[in-house]
């Protein structure tokens, strides 16, 4: 469903400061691959570039067969992306937002924005601007919108963040449902309990380059951690050793 | 305790000078510069040339009278005078007492009136016998209603939050009606019939709206006083009227801070959602609104049509901020009209100066297209349409409104007295055209020459700074050259009336076309920040 070929990215004048350096990992209809780095690793250009967002500076990304780069239009009828920090269209209602999207993919069908609203916890504030939301709130209308028209690639940038015990639950149980549903998910998340919670693949990047991908048993075995140790040791083990980059992991080239 | 002030001021004014010397240092800044100074060394020679005079007693008392109701209503909407969020961060804590913050506001706040009177004598320059004595007079004034307006704000501490509440609904009314009746005034002035200061002269000079109005009527006295004696005696009163309201403002030391606290957050809020969104709504402090004010009509709105309905629903909510600036825009922009039609200028020469400041207002109070979008980039890029789509959608509205305002200007023009009917409908049916590649020039130059936030994003400003302003102005006219230089050339060849007007839009078509373009292309590539 998500296919990334020798993606690679570089920002500045001169294309110096590279991003993103040959990347390469596929992600099949219901998985959900945890994407986890340090700050700077490249999680979210990777997130955009498939997004359509950003162009890739090599490299091929599919999205269902299309390419991204060359059918943005059907590609992007097909994905949504969650960002970090949304940022909503401040003078428009959360019902109006939920609107604004509809007639920007020009559904006819697609999810029930009240049932969406209800569901999030944003039915009392549906006639509440954007604008005054908090950050939790804004957070759960972009999943909202993000579900409107049943994406069959769903990515998101750091869900959690913001949102209350209650809605990190919710958030969680709707990642689980889309995938459940058959979409492939990408969650890129500091938060490495919910990676480890919800994602059956991980792919763990530092400086812009894939250092393991695999199953959590895969890369523990990578990491030489017993099979107990949590995602969080074993983040700390494959971030922190000097492991060459691109050390093509137990699940390199395996999709 | 005023020395450690005036050290403190003396820091700020000197690390704001270096910044400004800093900023002078990019080729583009500096050009942005030039051209301001450009354009008003031009305008000060202009007003230099010819006679003087002509300029009666009466425009320049409404004038007074409305700075004075204007910043006595500004009195009203603040519950505690208004600080700068770093004044209340580091200052309110610090051990000064509320008068020497007082002090301190006025410090910054003087200042500030000279630019407005300096402004309104470029633009009435030739028509004033006595311009120093206008500018010291409006100065003097400037500072009476000043004092008043920061006495007000913190009397009103003293009374109860709903009171306050009320006082500040009444304020916004009374500055509302004031600009309404200040441009009914304008356009009975630039009328055929001669005007209303056949109204205003007497009730200028009745004691009561001397009174009520004092400051204004000690300037026009100061300005247009008779003799030596009588100057001196309005100047006498000036500046008696402003060293008054400064005791009347320091005397009480009444302890403001707490309620200036909350006033300063709350304007800081406004001012920061008014330059993401052009909004005048308390977003943070719980806003809502009825949903689909603007109905999502799927015939109409579907598409990059969603984006139109986008920016509707922003308009429709922005009203309160866009009103006034429209109608500042409007009192500004008449008077030129009255100026140039008893010049040797055609109707048509004499409407494009007027056409272009409008313009230019109406541009910065509707500018709902890509320009508020920087931040939102991402979003917009992930939606499934085409760029060129994307951006058209943009640009719909405020090219619509934009041309709306023209034509209402133009329409008055006409019914003022322009002989030039067909004149003036030419220009009506070109402005569509150029008013598209002006707003096409409008994002491109914020896209191109804003300064840039902190983290790398241009700023949310739809306007951008004063020399991107300046540079857009320059854009519009270069812009326009090509069109009517054809258009022009072979009239003067031809003495036809159609295809040359044909052939300048043909040449504006193309411009269009090539800039449009060249937007399309900046949206596509703008790189969104880095993330991780």
């Amino acid at each position: 469903m998500i296919e990334v070929e020798h993606f690679s990215k570089s920002y500045g004048s001169a294309g110096k400061e590279k991003a993103v350096d040959d990347l390469s990992f596929a992600v099949a209809p219901g998985d959900i691959l945890g994407l986890v780095g340090p700050n700077g690793a490249g999680k979210t250009t990777t997130l955009r570039a498939i997004a359509g967002i950003l162009r890739p500076g090599a490299g091929t990304l599919r999205v269902a067969g299309l390419d991204v780069v060359k059918q943005p239009i059907e590609a992007k009828r097909l994905l949504a992306l969650v960002p970090d920090t949304p940022n909503p269209y401040e003078l428009l209602t959360v019902r109006e937002h939920l609107e604004f999207v509809r007639l920007a993919y020009d559904l006819r069908d697609g999810e029930d924005p009240d049932a969406l609203l209800r569901r999030f916890e944003l039915a009392g504030k549906s006639d509440e601007l954007c604008g005054a939301l908090s950050r939790g709130m804004r957070q759960k209308l972009a999943i909202c919108c993000a579900l409107l028209h049943r994406p069959r690639v769903l990515l998101l940038d750091e869900p959690l963040s913001g949102l209350d015990p209650h809605g990190t639950r919710v958030m969680r149980d709707a990642i689980l449902q889309v995938a459940a549903a058959g979409a492939a998910v990408i969650v890129s998340s500091h938060q490495l309990e919910l990676v480890e919670r919800v994602c059956n693949r991980v792919l763990v990047m530092k400086r812009g380059r894939k250092v393991v991908e695999g199953t959590l048993e895969q890369i523990r075995a990578f990491a030489a951690l017993s099979a107990d140790a949590s995602l969080e040791e074993v983040f700390f083990r494959v971030v922190d050793a000097d492991v060459p980059p691109a050390a093509a992991g137990p699940g390199d080239g395996a999709a | 305790m005023i020395a450690r002030l005036l050290r403190l001021l003396l820091l700020k004014q000197r690390a704001w000078l270096r910044h400004f010397v800093r900023t002078l240092r990019s080729p583009r800044r500096a050009l942005g510069v030039l051209a301001i100074l450009a354009l008003v060394g031009f305008g000060a020679w202009q007003s230099s040339r010819g006679a003087r005079g002509g300029l009666s007693r009466e425009p320049v008392a409404a004038l007074g009278a409305m700075i004075f109701v204007m910043s006595i209503a500004g009195g009203f909407v603040q519950q505690g005078p208004r600080f700068t969020p770093a004044d209340v961060d580091f200052l309110f804590p610090a051990p000064f007492s509320p008068r020497h913050l007082l002090v301190w506001r006025l410090f910054q706040l003087w200042p500030l009136t000279l630019p407005f009177s300096l402004f309104m004598l470029l633009m009435l320059g030739a028509r004033l016998e006595r311009p120093l004595r206008f500018v010291v007079g409006m100065f003097l004034l400037q500072v009476t209603a000043l004092h008043l307006q920061l006495l007000i704000s913190v009397l009103l501490t003293r009374i109860g939050e709903a009171m306050a509440r009320q006082l500040r609904g009444a304020g916004r009314t009374v500055a509302t009606m004031t600009l309404l009746g200040a441009l009914l005034y304008v356009v009975f002035a630039i009328s055929e019939r001669g005007g209303i200061g056949q109204i205003v002269a007497p009730l200028a000079q009745a004691p009561f709206t001397r009174l009520l109005f004092f400051p204004a009527s000690a300037c026009v006295d100061f300005v247009f006083g008779e003799t030596p004696a009588a100057s001196a005696f309005a100047l006498l009163r000036l500046m008696l009227g402003a060293a008054g309201t400064l005791g009347l403002l320091l005397l009480p030391d009444i302890d403001f801070r707490e309620e200036s606290v909350a006033t300063t957050a709350r304007v800081a809020r406004l001012l920061a959602t008014r330059r993401r969104t052009g909004a005048t709504v308390d977003l943070e402090s719980g806003g809502r609104a009825r949903s689909g004010a603007v109905p999502a009509a799927p015939i109409l709105f579907r598409a990059s049509g969603a984006i139109v309905w986008k920016n509707l629903l922003m308009l429709v909510r922005s009203w309160k901020a866009v009103v006034p600036s429209l109608l500042i825009g409007l009192l500004l922009v008449l008077p030129i009209v009255l100026a140039t039609r008893n010049t040797s200028l055609t109707p048509v020469a004499g409407a494009v100066a007027p056409i272009m400041m409008i313009t230019m207002f109406g541009s910065n109070a509707l500018g709902f297209d890509l320009r508020r979008e920087t931040d939102r980039l991402d979003q917009l890029r992930s939606l499934p349409l085409a760029p060129r789509s994307i951006v058209l959608a943009e640009l719909l509205l405020p090219w619509a409104l934009a041309v709306t305002l023209q034509e209402g200007l133009i329409a008055i023009i006409a019914l003022a007295g322009g002989s030039d009917r067909s004149g003036l409908g030419g220009l009506a049916l070109a402005m569509p055209l150029l008013t598209f590649v002006w707003v096409v020039i409008d994002n491109l130059a914020v896209f191109l020459f804003a300064a840039k936030s902190p983290a790398g994003a241009a700023r949310g400003s739809i306007s951008g700074s004063s020399p991107v302003q300046m540079l857009r102005a320059v854009g519009w006219f270069v812009a326009a050259i090509p069109g009517v230089a054809v258009w022009r050339w072979l009239t003067l060849r031809s003495g036809s009336v159609v295809w040359p007007a044909a052939a300048g839009a043909a040449v504006e078509i193309a411009l269009a076309l090539a800039l449009f373009a060249l937007l399309v292309r900046w949206y596509e590539t703008k790189e969104v920040e880095a993330g991780e």
